[in-house]
């Protein structure tokens, strides 16, 4: 049942226009000197918790994390502009809690899915890896338009090491690894 | 004779001649080198604003949150705004055209200045 109407989601959105506004510019800015940032981004309804996107980037060094080296920063508007950094990123949907994730899709259905019902960009899962090789697991954090879903924070932090925040500028959403 | 001094002078002027190029490619590969190093200090110098408002004592409080949802506070946006009016008139903006395209919005200032920042500073693909 769940997998039908994953299905017909999926094929909804690849053939009906949207009727939403488009997500707002993401940027990630890693403006370490000695990091590595691996995340994965979550689009989620607004206002709901499902149907949810997620990104996966098959030739990531770190089990589909994307990866952004040390000074290094990206910015995309959905997930097919993400994947002009990341080759080959596929999208994984996911339409209830605790529902099972779809098989992997082109990011072109993961932005479909996400226009079609008003997504926009709502947590992100990170880790850091230094110099040494040493991994930290990053917190969850959410942006706060999505608090009633997730309860997560904007920012977790190492003392005297590094900080992670998202934060917003008006319409653009920030992930800055400093 | 004549053959031989008309050779020399042709000679000496190619010679005069292609050390006037060297030298005005040598400076003009100068300034080249200084702009670069300008626009590179602008962009470390807002990297290093990023690092600063990005400190825990400037994160958000849970009460600013609730206000104020994930909007970067003022006193962050303050640490970023004078190396973002600097990054932006490094790319030949003037102060005149920022101020009539920003209106005294600080927004439009920072997100362009962070725009120009990350295609300084994109990831290659």
């Amino acid at each position: 049942m769940i997998m039908k109407k994953l299905a017909s989601l999926i094929l909804a959105f690849v053939f009906v226009p949207s009727v939403f506004a488009a997500p707002s510019t993401m940027n990630v800015i890693n403006s370490t000197t000695n990091f590595t940032l691996y995340f994965n981004l979550i689009a989620k309804k607004t206002g709901d918790c499902y149907p949810q996107v997620r990104d996966y980037y098959p030739s990531s060094v770190m089990s589909g994390y994307c990866d952004l080296a040390a000074g290094n920063s990206i910015s995309f508007d959905n997930y097919t502009d993400l994947s002009s950094y990341y080759p080959g990123l596929q999208c994984i949907i996911q339409t209830s809690a605790g529902g099972p994730p779809s098989a992997l899709q082109n990011p072109s259905i993961g932005d479909n899915v996400m226009n079609g019902v008003g997504m926009e960009w709502a947590y992100i899962i990170s880790k850091v890896e230094n110099s040494s090789g040493t991994i930290t697991e990053g917190e969850p954090l959410s942006f706060s338009d999505f608090a009633s879903c997730d309860g997560l924070p904007d920012s977790w932090y190492q003392t005297n090491t590094i900080a992670i925040t998202y934060f917003t500028i008006g319409t653009s959403r920030y992930f800055v690894a400093a | 004779m004549k053959n031989i001094f008309l050779l020399v002078g042709i000679l000496m002027l190619s010679i005069t001649s292609c050390q006037k190029e060297t030298d005005d490619l040598v400076e003009s590969n100068a300034i080249q080198s200084n702009s670069i190093e300008k626009k590179s200090s602008e962009v470390e110098n807002f990297r290093k604003a990023i690092n600063e408002m990005n400190q825990p004592k400037y994160h958000p409080t849970k009460e600013y949150t609730e206000k104020y949802g994930s909007e970067l506070s003022p006193e962050r946006k303050q640490i970023l705004l004078e190396p973002a009016k600097e990054l932006i008139y490094s790319t030949g903006i003037d102060e005149q055209a920022l101020q009539n395209e920003a209106n005294g919005d600080i927004n439009i200032i920072l997100n362009k200045a962070f725009k120009i920042y990350i295609s300084q500073t994109s990831k290659k693909q």
